[in-house]
């Protein structure tokens, strides 16, 4: 070997070590586990082909936990991208105070997602919880929001709305200030309501920003839990339960580790085809500088 | 009643900051109206005021014999070149130049013809589907003006439209603004810094300095006649000599009175065998023609003169110039003596 190809090797030793260690082996040993048993006290693992796979399709709390997961990114997402934006549009205007608003939107980022999670379990507390506290001035019945799961799915959305919208509005309003002025002078003279300005200039030159902050949220939709361990464990009856949730759960609960390893395979499918999807969807919209 | 553009005693403040005081200004209809002046003299903000993106402090505007202070942007019937051409990136030429149309709803058949029409003026039929960001500069800059043209309003306002583009497209692109200007007798106010511009294009040149009015007159009024030892300054390249009374009556047997600021143009300076007494320090050639800087005195004066005209070796040369040529102000006060038979 030349001795520039051996140097080569050697400054890419430390980086490739690290990757290699804690990324690439472990993902590649999560595929191979998917295709056999978890091996228990008494009974080696044995290869098992697709039988995981099989038993996935039949999985009936699987797919609950996808259907969760689907609704859960589907109204998250798009309340929180149009949240951000509004308070962005607000924050981005000559106002009082307005570097102190720009923090209070952005202080639920700053605070751990386990902190924010406590602060919602006081709000949604039956009885002396803030929400019932509030329905009691008007004389409605006690509600229990996370107990019930007609509701409990919904309460997890509040939380990672209330923790994201504020993040992404950041974005925004960067992308915001890198609008010149003049533009939006030239549509005055031109005579555009505010909604045609809108529509037509500030939300087309955010697309870019738009594309980043929603492959961003697809991530979190499917990677942010902590909520879900502190507030409502996934209940009840897995109303509350998302994808990630259910594999810690498959995996160091019920220490089934091939099962756990054949739905991260999955979830890792669903999460890379949403990503490339967005792309190719948004990038034929969206305009670049 | 007065058509085009009347401003009366117009003032606006930016906190303690005075950007324009006291202006009254008439803007004769289809006139071609320059605003000059230096950088930070209230110009732009005097555009913007007629535009109606500021607001004035005090003052009055009329269009078309219309009060317009309180009117916002849209409704004082009028078109507006930007600077950077704030052409919208996101979209191609074509919809860049519709964008006024369609968001007042003009009917699509109306749209498309006057789209034709204007595209065709300005030379953009093969540019339509293209982005802000595939056209050179100059092509942007007549994106702009089929913008400003295709809402057909009578009044058009320029911010410094051509200062991003090199000399010699500017020069092209002053032309065919100007051109553009009397086919379509348009109301033209055009802002720039540029005297050449200024002088070249104008109907009417405004001057301005310090957020006040310096002169207003056509190009050669203020070129033969300056208002003040500003105005005389700012018109002419090389500028206006400004030499104290004092220093050539030292210099010379004629007699200028006391407190006087003599003015004389560069061109109208000629060596001779009388006159006042100076030492030549540089001499820049240029062609034609050589520019002399010469030192009277404490005093420096830039003489043109014939590149033909021989000069003594010792440099020390005597310079004269007619009578009818010279220009008297006030050394005090700035402001020109109307009574120039002095000598």
């Amino acid at each position: 070997m030349k001795r520039t190809t051996i140097h080569a090797w050697l400054m890419l030793l430390p980086a490739m070590t690290l990757l290699v260690a804690f990324t690439h082996y472990p993902a590649i040993k999560t595929i191979i586990a998917s295709f056999w048993t978890t091996g228990r006290g008494r009974r080696e693992s044995q290869f098992a082909g697709l039988d995981n796979y099989a038993k996935l399709l039949g999985d009936d709390v699987f797919w609950q936990v996808l259907g969760n997961n689907l609704i859960y990114a589907a109204i998250t997402i798009p309340v929180s991208i149009a949240l951000a934006i509004s308070m962005a549009l607000f924050v981005n205007k000559k106002l009082l105070g307005r570097s102190a608003v720009r923090m209070a939107y952005f202080t639920p980022t700053v605070l751990p997602l386990i902190a924010v999670a406590n602060i919602w379990l006081f709000f949604y507390t039956p009885g002396f919880g803030l929400i019932d506290q509030i329905r009691g001035l008007f004389g409605l019945p006690e509600q229990n929001w996370m107990g019930s799961p007609s509701t409990a799915l919904y309460t997890m959305m509040a939380v990672t709305i209330w923790k994201e919208a504020g993040f992404f509005m950041i974005f925004y309003l960067a992308a915001l200030q890198a609008i010149s002025p003049s533009l939006y002078e030239a549509a005055e003279i031109e005579g555009a309501p505010r909604w045609a300005v809108f529509r037509r200039i500030t939300l087309p030159l955010l697309m870019p920003t738009t594309l980043f902050v929603s492959v961003n949220a697809v991530i979190n939709a499917f990677r942010m839990i902590d909520h879900i361990f502190t507030m409502t464990g996934g209940g009840p009856n897995n109303a509350s339960s998302l994808l990630l949730f259910y594999i810690y759960e498959v995996a160091f609960r019920q220490w089934n580790t091939a099962y756990a390893a054949t739905l991260t395979v999955v979830m890792l499918v669903i999460l890379a085809a949403l990503a490339i999807g967005q792309f190719f969807f948004l990038d034929r919209k969206v305009h670049y500088k | 009643m007065h058509t085009g553009i009347t401003i009366e005693n117009l003032s606006k403040n930016f906190g303690d900051t005075a950007a324009i005081s006291d202006v009254s200004l008439v803007v004769p209809q289809s006139s071609f109206t320059v605003l000059l002046g230096p950088s930070g003299c209230g110009k732009s903000t005097l555009l913007r005021l007629i535009s109606g993106l500021e607001t004035p402090c005090a003052g009055r505007i009329w269009i078309d014999g219309k009060h317009v202070e309180n009117l916002p942007a849209n409704a004082r019937n009028l078109s507006m070149v930007f600077q950077s051409y704030a052409l919208f990136p996101h979209l191609n030429v074509a919809e860049n130049i519709l964008f006024g149309l369609q968001v007042r709803k003009v009917p699509k058949a109306e749209q498309a013809a006057r789209l034709q029409k204007t595209a065709g003026m300005m030379g953009l039929e093969k540019l339509l589907s293209r982005r802000p960001s595939q056209l050179s500069g100059g092509q942007q800059q007549r994106v702009a003006l089929a913008r400003a043209v295709i809402a057909e309003r009578p009044i058009c306002l320029m911010d410094e439209p051509l200062s991003n583009l090199d000399a010699k497209l500017r020069a092209e692109m002053r032309r065919e603004i100007r051109d553009l200007q009397k086919n379509l007798g348009l109301t033209m106010v055009y802002v720039t810094h540029d005297q050449v511009e200024a002088i070249t294009m104008a109907d009417q040149v405004v001057l301005l300095n310090n957020g006040a009015v310096e002169q207003v007159a056509t190009p050669g009024q203020m070129y033969d006649q300056p208002a003040t030892t500003f105005a005389a300054r700012f018109i002419g390249t090389p500028a206006m000599n400004l030499i104290k009374a004092d220093t050539l009556n030292a210099h010379s047997q004629t007699i200028w009175p006391e407190g006087v600021i003599i003015g004389v143009r560069p061109e109208d300076v000629s060596v001779g065998i009388t006159g006042v007494s100076a030492r030549v320090t540089a001499v820049e050639y240029l062609g034609a023609d050589r520019l002399l800087t010469c030192q009277i005195g404490p005093e420096a004066l830039i003489a043109r003169i014939s590149a033909r005209d021989q000069l003594p070796g010792d440099g020390q040369i005597l310079l004269k110039w007619p009578a009818t040529s010279q220009h008297l102000f006030d050394a005090n006060s700035g402001q020109r003596f109307n009574n120039n038979q002095t000598n």
